[in-house]
């Protein structure tokens, strides 16, 4: 399998294998776009994301490279949070900052499965709690005053289930 | 006496002591002696003072108390400077080695003193730094990645978001979260006392007018699941429809994709309760089908969901399953979606519409239309010929589930006819059965019916239920010309045989013999090795083979044709003996590093349509 290398935003080189790093479509278009089969020496710079979470990623884009495409109508579908694998969550099982970091990732290199299942886990976190226990667990600083606080929760207040 | 090291500003702050310097020089030299000696004593931070006191004369020395309090101070700010820019660490040493070169054996000690608190104090900085950026993070995430999280939320969820932080609250009015509207039996209702049945769920008017008030406009996609509660269903359709008479232009016109299912299964729950007046009005007619209870919809539901595609008018696609309507209701059911859509809508899924075999003419009109999904008793020779005739569709996906009461299969002749017309629809064959129990009353209905005809690829979306041994075999004969993909789907919920006879390998080799044009199988009972490697060896075009590692046998158990050369099953023999070698052969023949599904991703396996 021919590899190619890829360098972190602060100089680490990681070698990967190319159907590792075309799962990331943004890596995919620059492979096509330079025309790059195989390693030639010349690392690829991946700025905005540094050589922890970069780690991670190709971590993850292993385990993945077989997984079978999935349908182009998938947007369309209706989306469960609750069908996240036990490898995933497992891999998944960092600190918010490390999340925070492969969501974006993930996001900056275009890699869907990896978004997907990073939005899911966060949408996962947020759920049944309140307000101030999402600031909590996110380590979210409460920007708002009590009285906007409680307007915004009056104006959609329908929201609510009684 | 200054050291010229000292910084400018230390320097101001100095020249600004030496105006003071006078007031402090009125203490007689005596008492500060005094006071410094006992210092000597008491403290060791003051000693340097003293020192410094011996060479130098009081004011002076008065003024290096105060510097200390400056140096202190100056370590402060230091601090400070540190907290703000982390990787200005060095200049922060740099300032301290001149300091040191002020006082050197007193800010020794300082420092030495200092350098346990100081790696405390540190460590307490780093961690609320990182708290601090870890805030700033989650705060400010960019929007469409919130987007994607939020849509994940159901609404109570992302109102309750939108309290956390400016940015979220954003995100909650942001139009393209909205874009899918899921009404299940708890959307927009009230918990209300009823005298009969204790607390109940009503839909409450002014919650659903609020919502369609603020994102009526965004919704693009309307999925309408199976309700229990049927006069929740019939208010909320009433309402969307007359939001959208209401303002001029439509309101909804936006709003492209309507998925309805009727929850035709949901009437044991409330055969005796308090709606069962309501829903014997609201429908008429209920079957019974094998041993699952149905209930049709029609009467003022039919009338409220068809005033709703009335309103419609910019469908796309639409979905309507398990209505079991009546004959004579069912005539008009798309006539106001024929009326308004004829020309925009792309796909179409009709399944159990009616409960007996009827036909909808009605699907010859779109003519647009790409692709349909229907039931097999909503087809008959009409609306073959009119499909036949319609040149923009692609794809007719044939239904089967446990509800279809199917008529058998179409004549030979009428599909030649409509092959003579038509040559480029794909016709696909799919049994679609969600049931969970595992009886087989009517042996018919877990049954794929076939059609004789040039079909493209064969889908079993149904987990419980295992295709016969002479169905098989009949696919293997009917479409070897034309088959492309046999998929079955899901884990199977059947009981899974092991001895070779009673699986289905035998019949697998046998149809990848027969189809020359197979590219995709996905396979979800037990196979072997043996059988793996025999089907790729005969379905010469396959590129997609989806076999779960965890239902794959380690045998030679294939029963041997006198055909074979002694060296392929020699190959056959030693090859099927271990996965890696079977998994490598098989690599080699499909020209890809092929690896087996583990559980999870077989399970996320879908058909490409929407059924």
């Amino acid at each position: 399998m021919p590899n190619i290398k890829l360098q972190s935003s602060d100089g680490e080189i990681f070698e990967v294998d190319v159907e590792v790093a075309r799962m990331s479509n943004t890596l995919r278009t620059m492979l096509d776009d330079l025309g790059i089969e195989e390693d030639d020496g010349e690392p690829i710079p991946v700025q905005n994301v540094n050589s922890a979470i970069l780690r991670k990623v190709i971590q993850w884009a292993t385990y993945h490279k077989n997984d079978p495409p999935t349908p182009e109508d998938d947007d369309a579908r209706e989306k469960r949070t609750d069908d996240i694998s036990s490898w995933d969550a497992d891999f998944l099982k960092v600190d918010q900052g490390t999340l925070f970091e492969i969501i974006l990732a993930a996001n900056y290199l275009d890699i869907k499965g990896l978004l997907d299942v990073t939005c899911k886990t966060v949408a996962n976190m947020i759920r049944g709690k309140t307000p101030e226990e999402i600031r909590k667990t996110f380590n979210i600083k409460n920007d708002f005053t009590p009285q906007e606080e409680e307007q915004i929760r009056r104006e959609n207040e329908w929201c609510e289930e009684k | 006496m200054m050291n010229t090291n000292h910084h400018s500003q230390q320097q101001q702050q100095q020249e600004k002591r030496f105006v003071l310097s006078p007031s402090v020089s009125t203490i007689s030299n005596e008492q500060i002696d005094n006071e410094n000696n006992n210092k000597i004593q008491s403290s060791s931070s003051t000693a340097l003072v003293i020192r410094n006191n011996n060479d130098q004369n009081e004011t002076v020395s008065i003024t290096d108390l105060n510097d200390i309090d400056d140096i202190q101070q100056n370590e402060q700010q230091q601090q400070k400077i540190e907290f703000c820019f982390p990787n200005e660490n060095h200049l922060v040493y740099d300032r301290f080695e001149k300091i040191d070169d002020i006082h050197p054996q007193s800010l020794q000690l300082t420092t030495k003193k200092l350098s346990k608190k100081e790696e405390k104090k540190r460590l307490k900085r780093l961690e609320r730094r990182q708290q601090q950026r870890r805030r700033t993070y989650w705060n400010y995430i960019p929007i469409d990645i919130l987007e994607e999280i939020f849509k994940l939320l159901s609404i109570k969820e992302r109102h309750l978001a939108s309290q956390v932080c400016p940015h979220w609250y954003e995100c909650f009015y942001s139009p393209t979260i909205w874009t899918i509207l899921i009404i299940t039996d708890k959307s927009f209702t009230k918990r209300k006392f009823n005298y009969y049945l204790g607390y109940q769920r009503m839909i409450d008017p002014f919650k659903t007018q609020t919502f369609l008030w603020k994102f009526g406009t965004s919704i693009r996609r309307l999925i309408i699941k199976p309700m229990s509660n049927f006069f929740n269903l019939y208010e909320f359709m009433k309402i969307l429809s007359q939001f959208a008479e209401h303002y001029q232009p439509n309101r909804l016109r936006h709003l492209n994709s309507l998925d309805f299912t009727f929850g035709c299964r949901s009437t044991n729950l409330s055969i005796n309760d308090g709606f069962d007046q309501n829903q014997r009005r609201l429908s008429t007619g209920d079957i019974r089908n094998d041993d699952i209870e149905v209930i049709g919809t029609g009467g003022k539901l039919l009338e409220a969901l068809k005033e709703l595609m009335y309103y419609l008018i910019g469908l796309k696609h639409l979905a309507l399953r398990d209505l079991l309507l009546n004959p004579d209701e069912a005539r008009y059911l798309l006539d106001n979606v024929t009326q308004n859509c004829f020309e925009q809508l792309r796909t179409l899924t009709l399944i159990n519409c009616c409960k007996n075999s009827f036909t909808f003419l009605h699907v010859g009109i779109f003519i647009n239309l790409e692709i349909l999904v229907i039931s097999c008793q909503h087809l008959d020779d009409d609306v073959l010929m009119l499909l036949a005739m319609n040149q923009s569709l692609n794809h007719l996906y044939i239904v089967q589930t446990e509800l279809t009461r199917s008529q058998g299969p179409l004549s030979l002749g009428l599909w030649k006819k409509f092959s003579k017309i038509n040559q480029h629809i794909q016709i696909h064959l799919v049994m679609v059965n969600r049931t969970t129990s595992r009886r087989c009353q009517n042996p018919l209905a877990y049954e794929l019916s076939l059609q004789p005809t040039r079909v493209t690829s064969i889908i079993y979306d149904a987990p419980i239920i295992r295709p016969s041994c002479a169905r098989l075999i009949d696919i293997g004969q009917l479409y070897g010309q034309s088959l492309e993909c046999l998929a079955f789907y899901h884990i199977p919920k059947y009981p899974i045989h092991r001895s070779y006879m009673d699986r289905v390998d035998t019949f697998l080799i046998y149809i990848s013999q027969q189809c020359s044009r197979l590219r995709t199988i996905i396979i979800n009972d037990l196979i072997s090795t043996a059988t793996l490697l025999l089907i790729v060896t005969y379905a010469r075009n396959i590129t997609k083979l989806y076999v779960r590692r965890n239902a794959i046998r380690k045998r030679f158990d294939c029963l041997i044709n006198p055909s074979w050369r002694e060296s392929f099953i020699q190959w056959l023999r030693k090859t099927s003996r271990s996965y890696e070698q079977t998994f490598m052969e098989i690599s080699r023949m499909l020209g890809y590093k092929w690896i087996p599904l583990s559980d999870d991703q077989f399970k996320r396996l879908r058909p490409d349509v929407c059924l």
